[in-house]
């Protein structure tokens, strides 16, 4: 509901009624699914991650920390590694296996494709309603 | 003091002898029959009065879950070094020794991780420079 009083108040008013229709629009029209993976892209070290699979597939946790660290010069944890591959796995963009006896991490085939290029595509294409 | 043994545990002593002398190409040091099990160490033959690596069962319940969760996570917790590792890889794979992780440049040194066929991976390290 907007009220007229003033100019500012009801400045203030109509963005708030924007944020919250917006926000109705997006808790229909979105898959949850969607900021979960744009959570897990939203960190340095999970981007190199993700960049190192791209390069090889079907890495271990110590070959990932090998490249990670001897590639990009940055100190890590073996933990923190592990805990950034799982966020990494959650939001569905890798997926483990094993091979013989070593769990094995991988990019998930298409899942950028499937989940986050309908949504993103038309900004590139700058359509507007 | 000085190094005297480190030992690798292993699944099969008598496989292990064999992989670790036969396909790598460690020499046996000592071989003694000890029980159900026996004392086995190796060395290499550029250091015949070397370190000497010993072949230990892995009959404690503690042995085999440190060594599954090693090589569950890719772990190689024993290393050797070699001059040449592109020479030595090629030597390696013609015997049909199976790497789990290809060459790989680290910066100041390179690396690649086999299977030793009996519970273990092992790297294979190249050091660009001597380190001081």
């Amino acid at each position: 509901m907007i009220v007229l009083q003033r100019d500012g108040s009801m400045k203030i008013r109509l963005a708030q009624h924007a944020t919250y229709v917006l926000h109705m629009c997006m808790s229909f029209a979105f898959d949850p699914h969607l900021s979960l993976i744009f959570k897990a892209l939203a960190d340095d070290t999970r981007l190199l991650i993700l960049d190192e699979l791209r390069k090889r597939d079907e890495q271990s946790l110590f070959e990932i920390c090998v490249r990670v660290i001897g590639e990009h010069d940055i100190t890590l944890s073996r933990q923190a590694i592990t805990r950034h591959l799982n966020t990494l796995e959650q939001s569905g963009l890798i997926t483990t296996a094993f091979k013989g006896r070593t769990k094995i991490h991988s990019l998930t085939a298409g899942a950028l494709e499937e989940l986050v290029a309908p949504w993103i595509r038309p900004f590139f294409k700058g359509d507007t309603p | 003091m000085k190094m005297y043994i480190k030992s690798v545990m292993v699944e099969d002593q008598g496989k292990a002898l064999d992989f670790y002398t036969n396909t790598l190409g460690f020499v046996v040091k000592h071989n003694i029959a000890m029980g159900d099990h026996s004392w086995i160490t190796v060395v290499s033959p550029d250091e015949p009065g070397g370190v000497e690596l010993g072949l230990e069962p892995n009959a404690h319940p503690a042995a085999k879950v440190f060594m599954a969760a090693m090589v569950e996570d890719g772990i190689p917790f024993t290393a050797f070094s070699v001059d040449d590792i592109e020479a030595e890889v090629a030597r390696l794979e013609a015997k049909g020794v199976e790497f789990t992780q290809p060459i790989f440049d680290a910066g100041t040194a390179k690396i690649a991780v086999f299977d030793d066929t009996v519970g273990n991976l092992i790297q294979l390290i190249e050091l660009k420079e001597e380190v001081a």
